[in-house]
Protein backbone atom coordinates (compact mmCIF):
# COMPACT_ATOMS: atom_id res chain seq x y z
CA UNK A 1 0.00 0.00 0.00
CA UNK A 2 1.39 3.24 -0.84
CA UNK A 3 2.31 5.84 2.40
CA UNK A 4 3.11 9.41 2.30
CA UNK A 5 5.32 8.24 5.85
CA UNK A 6 8.54 9.32 4.28
CA UNK A 7 7.25 12.38 2.91
CA UNK A 8 5.67 13.39 5.88
CA UNK A 9 8.60 12.45 7.92
CA UNK A 10 11.15 14.41 5.83
CA UNK A 11 9.16 17.14 5.65
CA UNK A 12 9.13 17.29 9.49
CA UNK A 13 12.56 16.14 9.93
CA UNK A 14 11.83 13.17 11.53
CA UNK A 15 14.03 9.80 11.71
CA UNK A 16 12.54 6.48 11.10
CA UNK A 17 14.37 5.45 14.82
CA UNK A 18 11.68 8.61 16.20
CA UNK A 19 8.83 7.67 14.37
CA UNK A 20 8.94 3.91 15.44
CA UNK A 21 9.70 4.16 18.65
CA UNK A 22 6.68 6.40 18.96
CA UNK A 23 4.51 4.42 17.45
CA UNK A 24 5.56 1.63 19.49
CA UNK A 25 7.35 -0.52 16.60
CA UNK A 26 10.62 -1.32 15.51
CA UNK A 27 12.64 0.38 12.55
CA UNK A 28 12.59 -2.22 10.00
CA UNK A 29 8.53 -1.93 10.23
CA UNK A 30 8.58 1.75 9.23
CA UNK A 31 11.02 0.74 6.31
CA UNK A 32 8.64 -1.87 5.12
CA UNK A 33 5.65 0.53 5.30
CA UNK A 34 8.08 2.64 3.06
CA UNK A 35 9.10 0.33 0.43
CA UNK A 36 5.46 -0.73 0.64
CA UNK A 37 6.40 -4.08 1.63
CA UNK A 38 3.98 -4.27 4.52
CA UNK A 39 0.50 -3.10 5.21
CA UNK A 40 -0.21 -1.85 8.41
CA UNK A 41 -2.44 -2.68 10.50
CA UNK A 42 -5.50 -0.36 11.64
CA UNK A 43 -4.21 0.40 15.17
CA UNK A 44 -0.24 0.95 13.89
CA UNK A 45 -2.21 3.19 10.80
CA UNK A 46 -4.19 5.25 13.26
CA UNK A 47 -1.07 5.67 15.85
CA UNK A 48 0.78 7.03 12.81
CA UNK A 49 -1.90 9.18 11.28
CA UNK A 50 -2.35 10.43 14.88
CA UNK A 51 1.44 10.96 15.75
CA UNK A 52 1.59 13.61 12.46
CA UNK A 53 -1.64 14.72 13.69
CA UNK A 54 -3.34 13.48 10.20
CA UNK A 55 -6.31 11.56 9.21
CA UNK A 56 -5.27 7.58 8.04
CA UNK A 57 -7.00 8.38 4.38
CA UNK A 58 -4.53 11.53 4.43
CA UNK A 59 -1.20 9.09 5.12
CA UNK A 60 -2.38 6.18 4.03
CA UNK A 61 -3.18 5.41 -0.04
CA UNK A 62 -6.26 3.52 -0.04
CA UNK A 63 -7.46 3.56 -3.73
CA UNK A 64 -5.80 0.41 -5.03
CA UNK A 65 -7.11 -1.83 -2.05
CA UNK A 66 -8.91 -3.92 -4.38
CA UNK A 67 -6.06 -4.59 -6.79
CA UNK A 68 -4.35 -5.82 -3.36
CA UNK A 69 -7.02 -8.61 -3.11
CA UNK B 1 4.96 -2.29 31.10
CA UNK B 2 4.29 -3.98 34.45
CA UNK B 3 2.67 -6.38 32.47
CA UNK B 4 5.06 -7.29 30.50
CA UNK B 5 7.42 -7.73 33.07
CA UNK B 6 5.25 -10.07 34.77
CA UNK B 7 4.89 -11.95 31.41
CA UNK B 8 8.84 -12.13 31.13
CA UNK B 9 8.98 -13.33 35.05
CA UNK B 10 6.21 -16.11 34.51
CA UNK B 11 8.27 -17.28 31.24
CA UNK B 12 11.23 -17.29 33.13
CA UNK B 13 10.37 -19.15 36.04
CA UNK B 14 8.41 -21.75 33.80
CA UNK B 15 11.42 -22.24 31.73
CA UNK B 16 13.65 -22.20 34.84
CA UNK B 17 10.88 -25.06 35.99
CA UNK B 18 11.22 -27.13 32.80
CA UNK B 19 14.77 -27.60 32.84
CA UNK B 20 14.89 -28.67 36.59
CA UNK B 21 12.15 -31.31 35.65
CA UNK B 22 14.21 -32.54 32.63
CA UNK B 23 17.27 -32.80 34.36
CA UNK B 24 15.37 -34.45 37.46
CA UNK B 25 14.16 -37.08 34.86
CA UNK B 26 17.39 -37.68 33.22
CA UNK B 27 19.43 -38.35 37.01
CA UNK B 28 15.94 -40.31 37.92
CA UNK B 29 16.21 -42.67 34.94
CA UNK B 30 19.86 -43.08 34.53
CA UNK B 31 20.08 -44.13 38.17
CA UNK B 32 17.50 -46.53 37.82
CA UNK B 33 17.46 -48.18 34.47
CA UNK B 34 20.88 -49.36 32.34
CA UNK B 35 20.69 -46.84 29.19
CA UNK B 36 22.62 -47.88 26.15
CA UNK B 37 25.40 -45.60 25.17
CA UNK B 38 24.19 -44.63 21.85
CA UNK B 39 20.71 -43.86 23.82
CA UNK B 40 22.74 -41.73 26.55
CA UNK B 41 24.94 -39.70 24.19
CA UNK B 42 21.40 -38.90 21.97
CA UNK B 43 19.28 -37.85 25.44
CA UNK B 44 22.81 -35.97 26.71
CA UNK B 45 22.70 -33.88 23.53
CA UNK B 46 19.39 -33.44 23.63
CA UNK B 47 19.38 -32.29 27.01
CA UNK B 48 22.01 -29.85 26.53
CA UNK B 49 20.37 -28.63 23.58
CA UNK B 50 17.91 -28.01 26.06
CA UNK B 51 19.54 -26.20 28.30
CA UNK B 52 21.46 -24.03 25.69
CA UNK B 53 17.85 -22.61 24.89
CA UNK B 54 17.04 -21.77 28.31
CA UNK B 55 20.22 -20.33 28.88
CA UNK B 56 19.35 -17.81 26.21
CA UNK B 57 16.36 -16.97 27.29
CA UNK B 58 17.35 -15.88 30.40
CA UNK B 59 19.84 -14.12 28.65
CA UNK B 60 17.51 -12.00 26.78
CA UNK B 61 15.23 -11.55 29.61
CA UNK B 62 17.24 -11.33 32.85
CA UNK B 63 19.16 -7.49 31.37
CA UNK B 64 15.36 -6.01 30.50
CA UNK B 65 14.31 -7.00 34.52
CA UNK B 66 17.05 -4.64 35.69
CA UNK B 67 17.03 -1.83 33.17
CA UNK B 68 13.92 -0.03 32.11
CA UNK B 69 14.95 0.64 28.57
CA UNK B 70 16.09 -2.51 27.81
CA UNK B 71 12.48 -3.58 29.07
CA UNK B 72 10.94 -1.10 26.43
CA UNK B 73 13.24 -2.76 23.80
CA UNK B 74 12.20 -6.15 24.11
CA UNK B 75 8.86 -5.27 24.56
CA UNK B 76 8.79 -3.27 21.25
CA UNK B 77 10.78 -6.43 19.64
CA UNK B 78 8.34 -9.07 21.10
CA UNK B 79 5.13 -7.19 20.28
CA UNK B 80 6.01 -5.37 16.66
CA UNK B 81 3.58 -5.86 14.56
CA UNK B 82 5.43 -7.29 11.87
CA UNK B 83 7.69 -9.62 13.32
CA UNK B 84 4.26 -11.29 14.34
CA UNK B 85 2.87 -11.20 11.48
CA UNK B 86 6.67 -12.90 10.05
CA UNK B 87 6.25 -15.34 13.00
CA UNK B 88 2.89 -16.46 11.95
CA UNK B 89 3.52 -16.21 8.16
CA UNK B 90 6.68 -18.76 8.95
CA UNK B 91 4.54 -21.37 11.55
CA UNK B 92 1.70 -21.43 8.72
CA UNK B 93 3.97 -22.00 5.94
CA UNK B 94 6.58 -24.24 7.78
CA UNK B 95 3.69 -26.73 9.04
CA UNK B 96 2.33 -27.24 5.44
CA UNK B 97 5.82 -27.71 4.10
CA UNK B 98 6.74 -30.08 7.43
CA UNK B 99 3.55 -32.10 6.57
CA UNK B 100 4.20 -32.36 2.88
CA UNK B 101 7.56 -34.05 3.80
CA UNK B 102 6.13 -36.23 6.23
CA UNK B 103 3.73 -37.48 3.87
CA UNK B 104 6.08 -37.78 1.25
CA UNK B 105 8.04 -39.66 3.93
CA UNK B 106 5.59 -41.86 4.93
CA UNK B 107 5.01 -43.08 0.92
CA UNK B 108 8.73 -43.48 0.66
CA UNK B 109 9.22 -45.60 3.81
CA UNK B 110 6.27 -47.88 3.28
CA UNK B 111 8.42 -49.62 0.69
CA UNK B 112 11.11 -49.54 2.57
CA UNK B 113 10.21 -49.92 6.37
CA UNK B 114 7.04 -49.57 7.25
CA UNK B 115 7.77 -49.34 11.16
CA UNK B 116 9.27 -45.71 9.78
CA UNK B 117 6.27 -45.56 8.18
CA UNK B 118 4.02 -45.92 10.94
CA UNK B 119 5.99 -43.85 13.19
CA UNK B 120 5.90 -40.62 10.15
CA UNK B 121 2.13 -41.67 10.04
CA UNK B 122 1.44 -40.99 14.20
CA UNK B 123 3.82 -37.70 13.92
CA UNK B 124 1.47 -36.32 10.99
CA UNK B 125 -1.40 -37.62 12.54
CA UNK B 126 -0.31 -36.20 15.96
CA UNK B 127 0.62 -32.71 14.11
CA UNK B 128 -2.72 -32.85 12.33
CA UNK B 129 -4.19 -32.95 15.72
CA UNK B 130 -3.13 -29.89 17.51
CA UNK B 131 -3.18 -27.75 14.67
CA UNK B 132 -7.31 -28.75 14.43
CA UNK B 133 -7.18 -28.26 18.80
CA UNK B 134 -5.56 -24.69 17.95
CA UNK B 135 -7.68 -23.63 15.12
CA UNK B 136 -10.81 -24.71 17.29
CA UNK B 137 -9.50 -22.52 20.13
CA UNK B 138 -8.76 -19.42 17.79
CA UNK B 139 -11.98 -20.26 16.26
CA UNK B 140 -14.31 -19.83 19.62
CA UNK B 141 -11.78 -16.82 20.40
CA UNK B 142 -12.22 -14.22 17.72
Amino acid sequence: MKTRIHELRRARKISQEELAAAVGVTRQTITSLECEKYTASLVLAYKIAKYFGMTIEEVFDFSNVDEQE
Amino acid sequence: MEKFKKQLIFRTVFVFIFVVLIAAAYIVIYSTIDVKPVSAAYSSGFCTGLLAVAAVYAARYIPAFKNEEKLKKLYVAENDERERFIREKTASGSFSVCAFLLGAGIIISTLVSPATAGVLTVVLAGMALVKMIFNFYYRRKY
